[in-house]
Parts: C-alpha cells; structure tokens; sequence
C-alpha cells in the first residue's frame, strides 16, 4: 500500500516538474548561441586587422612582456615573429607554418594547437619541465577591433593584441627596446600617481615594476612584481596595479606616461629620487664635458695639475661620483665623494681612487640637496688631500660640497641627465648602478 | 498495483515528451577541419584520413587540445612538418609490419583508436624522468618528444619513436587480454617504481631487466621485452645479454619466451617475424620511399 502512495506521488511530481514557465531566461539567446556569436566575434576580430597584431606576451603572471607580432590567416595559419634576447638570441626569427583555431571551452578560446617555433618557445619545458612557463592556449577576455585581452590557461599571464602599426618588423623591435631603455635604464625609479595615492615603482628595466610607497627601497623579499611590456609610445602592464587592475594601457605625453584609467606615472620628486637612489646602493656620476662653473673649472685644472706633475701627457681625471657606502669597508650609512683618475708613471699604469666620507641629505623643507665634507677615506684620499703641490684636489672637493638645486635634464628618466646646481655650478650627473 | 504502474510508465514516457519545445539546437560549433576546403592543414587531414582513419579505423591527432592531457605536465604541440614524418614513419614501421606479418585486419581490430602526438615530453623534474608515450584505456597512444626527433639519427628515432610506438602498443594488446601471471613472479623483489630512474642499463641487465625502466613495474617490464626485442638489431641483444651475465640473461630469456608464446597464443602474432620484418625496414630506411608511401606499392 505504501508502494502505491509512492508511485502516485511520485509521477504528479513528475508531472509538475516539467517545463516551468516562469523560469525567465536572463539572455535573449541560449547558451550555444552566445558561444557561437563569442566564437565569430573572435574569429572577426582576429582576421580584422590587415597590418596583423602587435602582441605583448606575458608568458605568466610573474614573467615580463615580449613583444611578438601575429599575424592570423583564413587559412588557419598563423605567423609569428619575434627578436629577444630570450627566445630568438636576438635575431629576428619569423614562422608560419603553423596553425590556430578558436574553439569553446568554458569561453572562447584561442589555442596555437601546432608548434611554432617563435610562439612555443615560451611554453617549451625543455629542460627542466617548466621552461620558460608560458602558454599558448588563451581564454579570450575580450576582443574588439582596438584590443584583444588573453588569459593564458595553463600560467594565467594576461597577453594583449594591439592592430599592428604599418611599418617593418625590425624597426618596431628595435623602436620598443629603444623606448623601453630610455624609459627605464639605468634603475629609473618612477612614481605612480594613483588618485590621492603616490607610490615608487622601482626596477622597471627589468620589465617587473616592484611597488612601494613614495621614499621606500624595493621590497626584496618575495615582493608582488607588476609585468610590463613595452610598446611604440609607452608599456602595457599585465595587470594593473591596486583597484585599477584594468588599467594597462600607459601612453607617454611629454614628461609623464599617463594611465588609460588617469593614473600618471612621472620622474616624481627629484630630491627624493636622488637620495632613495643611492640608498639602493647606487649613485651618480659626474658627466665632466656637460657640467659647467667651477666644477667643470676644478676638473680641468685637477687634470692639467696631474699631467705636469706626474708628466704623463694621457694622465686624466677619469671620473667624479656620489654613492652610497654600505660595503664592510665603510661606515654604515654614510656616502661617498669618490675621484677617479689614472696616470702612468716608471712602474706602470696608474688607476687611484680617492674615496671622501661625505654627508648627503635633504634641506629641511625637501627642496635642496645639501652636500657636507667629512674628511678623507681612503691612503690616497688622505694623502692627495693633503699634498701642497696638489691643491688641485681640495678644490675639486670642494665644488661638490655645498647646497644645490635639482632640475631634471632628461624628463622622465632622470637617472639619464640631472643637473646640481648652484650659485658656482650645474653639475650635470647620471645614475650608475656600479661604482665599486 | 499493475495499473498503478502502467499510469507512473505512463507519466514517465510523458515527461519525456514534456521538455521544453521553444528550445532550439543553434548549428554545431565545432568545424571539421577536412570539411574546410581553405584549410591550411586540408592536404594533410585528408592523406591522414584515407591512410589511417579509412583504412585502420584511428584518428590520427596531431593538433593538441590541452584538455587531452595531463594538466599537471608543461607540454607543447608538434610541430606539422615532425607530425607529417612520424605519421609516415608509423605507416613504415607499425602499420604496414602488422600488414604484412600478422594480418591487414589486425590493426583495424586491435589497434589503438586515436593516436596522439605532443612535440615536447612529459617531465618530471623531481624524479629527474622524462615520460616519451602513453597507452589509455586501450584504444589511446600518446607519442611525446616528436618535435626532438632527427630523423636521420636511427638510435635517437628507435628510443623515441619506434621502440615507443611497440611498447605503447604492447601495453593496448595487454591491456585487452592480460598478460600471464607467471610473468610478475619471475623477479618481482627488484621492482622499483619510485627508483627505477637511478639504475644504469648495465645494473638493469644483470638484474635481468632490459632496460631500467623495465625494472619499474611488471607491466613496464612486459612491454619493454617485448618492444625492446623488436626494434634492437641482433648484435645489440646479443650484446645486451653478454652485459646481463649468466643471471641476468636467463632471466630476460624466460621473459623473453612468455612474451613471444602470450603473442602467439594470444593474438597469433609471431615475435621473431616482427622482429625480422622491423630490423629489415629499420636497415633500409629510405627517406624517399617512405615519405613517397613506396613501401605501399604508392610512387
């Protein structure tokens, strides 16, 4: 009898439960038809551009950009072109004979499903079964004429295409790398301007900007590193940085790159670049034919006075520079006035450094450098310092100690071409990652 | 009670009726690539088609669906040109073997369903080992490592491919009548499945294994005798059994004697005509014949 309950219950149940029609469907299509309209869209897309693709491939979230360019045929073949010093040893390396395809899996995806010996490079896990951990199967975020945003699969980097610019593939590589160094050579530390937020991005060469706030040294352990990739007039980022993880897109205007989301990213406060630059044990250098006033006066009497004292017609000042001395062999936290110069005398060539122990720091409102002597720190400090026949030295010194103001040469990298200046000089000084 | 039934049969063939009939199917979204007449790949999809899905029943896959794979290995795709060699190279050296030694429906029965290449190998980093081909459920064959082929170096393209597509192969056939029990208890005490990696050829051969990674697992070790037979020349055996000692080769022997008699008895394949047949083409490779399909009776 219970039996018979059961099956009468159960088949009225099945009777309600057949098509409900108050179940309103969110989309005017169904799912197979946004699936095949996701599909043709990308399809259109990726044959649209006549000039072919300009691509920023980041192989993973972790991993800097390359640029490649792609070039996508009806015939389901694909061409790929790349120069790098990492997969092609910088040489321009093209290969078409391979194919692509965008299929459905859970979105439209783009998969270069034969290997192509420029795209594969990066996903090849030869030796060590990872490789250079790249993709080439990409979930399609989005495609329109102007931008094609990609998900790898497998790494989940984020790769851009960008209609290609008409011009020739090797003057496009050469063109980004050219930028890109300007950009960012030399340890440029840069500073992003987020709404009422300021903060340092650091080691931009590197393609990885490592975020900080405004006067801090890069995090060095496990820091979070934003990817960027150059372009003709800026750098994409991977992802974008805080709330705008969308804005990757940075074009430069005049002395700043300014964010597709409005953010500006600029040289930023020169005093607090040049002291957070030798802090990260860098420092800079004098550039002796640019400079003028007395310092540039002191650096050829101070090599006039070294040839006719050691009579050596090649003898020179070789170099003056402001850098930090954290090394054992100095004292923690102080800076150093260090003085090149080379001579020749009976026993051989000479190259000395005299090293200063000097005080670099910030006037109290932030706006001037303030430079102070100490005293000598090395044998041949002291001793040049002190010799009467060579007071060609003190002089020197002493054009570097005093107060000056800082004006920016090269507007966005700095660390290019700065200049100190004062009522006597503009001493015109670079970055140099290594004056050791 | 019967009544009852008949009225819940009833409700059920209803629902069954009952879905929804606004619902329409959109056209498939999937394109068959031979279907395509513009296709770049459109030569090389219909000379795969006629000569390995027409004539053996396989899908012969050499565009790589990451889903197809083990996610957990970095892989990538062949490239068309290594994919184009090896698919004729398996005509060669497997297919037409088979043809002509055992019978040209055997493959067509027995043989895998899909054949899958990938241009890179399967590492792993941590056992410091390198996978070069999988057998799936009986009807599947992954060949890995294809774009690393040269095809003019014989040793390099026995180790990855032919002696692979034997084993892989070895593992279909048992995997669809098992192999003798009296094969795992010949020396089992040295199987090492986590360690296999770390013994040389020679410590492999006096354990009376074929190769090291014959001494991972009974089933690793059928299919290597079995494959390593095949495609190694005379000499090399020979040699490999002076390496083993007296031990060593004894045993191998008596592996060797099971696999040749489950074959024969099994699947009426005989081992040493296989072995004949592979050494005879394997020592006159022609580069032209056997991209030409000469070998076919094709020019």
């Amino acid at each position: 009898m219970k039996t018979k309950y059961l099956l009468i219950g159960f088949a009225l149940a099945s009777l309600l439960c057949a098509c409900n029609r108050d179940e309103k469907s969110l989309f005017e299509q169904s799912a197979a038809e946004r699936a095949q309209a996701a599909l043709d869209n990308a399809n259109a897309v990726l044959l649209g551009s006549p000039t072919g693709w300009e691509c920023l491939y980041f192989a993973n979230r972790e991993s800097r950009g390359y640029n490649l360019i792609l070039e996508f045929h009806k015939d389901g073949s694909v061409k790929a072109t790349a120069k790098n010093e990492l997969t092609t040893k910088n040489q321009l390396k093209s290969d078409s004979n391979s194919v692509w395809v965008v299929t459905y899996d859970y979105g439209p995806i783009l998969s270069f499903n034969t290997y192509n010996s420029v795209l594969h490079a990066w996903a090849d896990p030869m030796p060590d079964g990872d490789g250079l951990l790249g993709d080439y199967e990409f979930l399609i975020l989005s495609a329109t004429p102007e931008r094609v945003v990609l998900k790898g699969k497998k790494h989940s980097g984020y790769t851009i295409l960008r209609p290609m610019p008409e011009m020739e593939a090797e003057d496009y590589f050469a063109a980004c790398n050219a930028k890109f160094d300007s950009f960012f050579g030399g340890g440029n530390i840069m500073t992003l301007q987020q709404g009422d937020q300021r903060y340092y991005l650091h080691d931009g060469s590197s393609g990885l900007f490592n975020i900080t706030e405004v006067g801090e040294k890069a995090v060095a352990e496990d820091p979070t590193l934003y990817p960027i990739c150059p372009t003709l007039d800026g750098f994409m980022m991977s992802y974008g940085f805080n709330d705008n993880k969308n804005e990757r897109l940075f074009t430069f205007d005049t002395d700043r790159f300014v964010g597709e989301a409005g953010s500006i990213i600029s040289a930023g406060d020169l005093y607090t670049l040049f002291m957070t630059y030798i802090e990260n044990n860098k420092g800079w250098t004098a550039n002796l034919t640019e400079s003028t006033g007395e310092f540039s006066e002191a650096a050829s009497a101070f090599t006039e006075k070294l040839i006719s004292l050691t009579a050596d017609s090649k003898a020179k000042l070789g170099s003056v520079a402001i850098t930090f001395a954290d090394s054992i062999n100095y004292y923690e936290g102080a800076y150093l006035l260090r003085i090149k110069y080379d001579y020749k005398d009976k026993k051989g060539k000479k190259n000395l450094s005299a090293d200063f122990l000097i005080d670099t720091h910030l006037s109290d409102k932030g706006d001037r450098l303030v430079v102070e002597y100490i005293r000598p720190h090395n044998a041949t400090a002291e001793t040049w310092y002190n010799e009467p026949k060579f007071p060609e030295m003190a002089a020197l010194v002493n054009t570097v100690i005093g107060t000056f103001t800082l004006e920016a040469i090269d507007p966005i990298n700095p660390i290019n071409a700065l200049s100190m200046k004062n009522d006597k000089s503009a001493i015109v000084v670079s970055g140099s990652t290594n004056l050791k | 009670m019967r009544k009852l039934q008949s009225i819940f049969l009833l409700c059920l063939i209803a629902l069954g009726f009952a879905s929804c009939k606004d619902d329409q199917f959109s056209e498939s979204i999937f394109v068959d690539p031979v279907e395509d007449e513009g296709a770049y790949t459109r030569e090389f999809d219909l000379w795969l088609k006629k000569y390995f899905t027409d004539k053996y029943n396989v899908e012969f896959i050499y565009k790589l669906d990451d889903n197809s794979t083990d996610p957990s290995y970095n892989i990538v795709p062949v490239s068309l040109g290594q994919a184009d060699t090896v698919a004729h190279l398996a005509l060669y050296l497997w297919y037409d073997v088979y043809d002509s030694v055992v019978s040209p429906d055997f493959l067509k029965l027995y043989g895998p369903k899909m054949i899958q290449l990938i241009g890179s190998p399967m590492i792993n980093a941590a056992q410091g080992t390198e996978k070069l081909g999988y057998a799936e459920g009986g009807n599947k064959i992954t060949l890995l490592k294809i774009n690393e082929m040269k095809p003019d170096d014989l040793e390099q393209l026995n180790e990855y491919i032919f002696k692979t597509m034997h084993h892989e192969f070895s593992h279909i056939l048992h995997q669809q009548k098992a192999y003798p029990k009296e094969f795992t208890q010949i020396n089992p005490e040295d199987y090492d499945p986590n360690r296999w990696q770390d013994r040389t050829d020679r410590e492999a051969l006096e354990l009376g294994y074929i190769t090291p990674y014959a001494s991972s697992q009974a089933r690793e070790d059928f299919v290597e005798t079995i494959a390593n037979y095949i495609v190694k020349s005379d000499a090399t055996w020979q040699k490999n059994m002076e390496i083993a000692g007296e031990y060593g080769s004894a045993i191998i022997s008596l592996k060797l004697e099971m696999c040749r008699n489950w074959l024969a008895e099994k699947w009426g394949v005989d081992l040493d005509a296989m072995h004949a047949e592979v050494q005879k083409r394997q020592n006159n490779m022609n580069w032209e014949d056997i991209m030409s399909l000469k070998f076919l009776g094709e020019e």
